[in-house]
């Protein structure tokens, strides 16, 4: 990802909101991903990377696929549980369950598989989002084993 | 413009409100609640993957049965210790990590392995060692059928039943 400012489009794909209202939060001047040059655009068109949360539900399918095929974007942040994995409706007749399925089922539609950044949470911190977007522009590294591991240790005692 | 003026001397006197976050770290309050950790008191009993609602825990018996795996997936889990309040070892701890963003999914799994528990019987995998150990040791008397699977355990209990005088009665 080159460090450029990086346009990001929200879709929603039936998730319940708690995740829309963090990124919100993270969006505000006490978070200031502006400094990043991040901006949260309209239209999938003017997007460089979308943020995506929520199960990918059937009813939101349709649109959300569409808004791939014009978007086309280059990295996607998987915002929360139900992004990342289908969280509590990962066995639900109704979703997909989240952006593995989601990204198998475009690749078949021939859009090219983008760069995912997951964001676990439920919701995720505006600061774990903001990490995401760190991490996504190349400011951090991941680390979430490392500190698993760590927490692991300090809890043992 | 005196408008624009006294929103201007309002910024100035508010001054820099955007916190430094990724560039220095922000410890989370105490009363945020990150993902579970497992500790080694764990004994593979798998309450706790019966507990989850999000389904991020799983028992996997892998590797032709030789070694039973305690899997949990922080990027399906919910964060609400549902594990915790289920595991009878207090194994299962909170932590307040948050910086969890990561391009590799691999890195959001942990892992636990335990000696899996063979069926006197039929030999197949039903249990790990420890949790059978654990169990006995708690109700104590039992352990004809706690060393068999869910299914022998039923043919036992069957078989105990029927050759019983009077038709009836586990002992």
């Amino acid at each position: 990802m080159p460090r450029r400012s990086l346009w990001v489009y929200h879709v929603n794909t039936g998730g319940c909101n708690g995740c829309d209202i963090e990124l919100l939060a993270a969006l505000s001047p006490l978070y200031d991903p502006e400094r990043f040059g991040v901006r949260l655009v309209e239209s999938p068109r003017h997007a460089d990377a979308f943020v995506l949360s929520g199960p990918v539900t059937l009813q939101s399918l349709p649109s959300v696929v569409e808004a791939f095929r014009v978007g086309r974007p280059e990295a996607v942040i998987a915002l929360g549980s139900c992004a990342c994995g289908g969280g509590i409706w990962h066995d639900s007749a109704a979703v997909l369950g989240g952006i593995d399925p989601l990204l198998d089922l475009l690749e078949e539609e021939g859009i090219p598989r983008p760069r995912v950044i997951r964001v676990p949470g439920c919701p995720p911190r505006p600061h774990s989002i903001l990490y995401g977007v760190a991490v996504l522009l190349g400011y951090a590294e991941p680390k979430a084993a490392k500190l698993l591991a760590e927490a692991r240790r300090a809890a043992r005692i | 413009m005196v408008g624009r003026l006294t929103a201007l001397l309002a910024a100035l006197r508010t001054g820099r409100l955007t916190l430094p976050y990724p560039y220095q770290p922000a410890p989370a309050p105490r009363s945020y609640r990150g993902p579970p950790v497992f500790l080694d008191d764990c004994i593979g009993c798998g309450a706790c993957t019966y507990a989850c609602p999000a389904g991020a825990l799983s028992l996997r018996y892998l590797a032709g049965d030789d070694v039973v795996v305690l899997e949990h997936s922080v990027a399906r889990c919910i964060f609400c210790m549902l594990c915790a309040d289920v595991c009878p070892m207090e194994a299962v701890r909170r932590t307040s990590v948050y910086e969890l963003a990561t391009d590799n999914p691999a890195e959001l799994v942990q892992r636990l392995e335990h000696r899996p528990a063979h069926c006197a019987d039929c030999g197949a995998a039903y249990s790990t060692l420890r949790a059978v150990s654990e169990a006995a040791g708690r109700v104590g008397g039992i352990q004809r059928y706690m060393l068999r699977c869910p299914g022998c355990r039923a043919v036992e209990v069957a078989s105990v039943i029927a050759s019983s005088r009077r038709g009836g009665g586990l002992a």
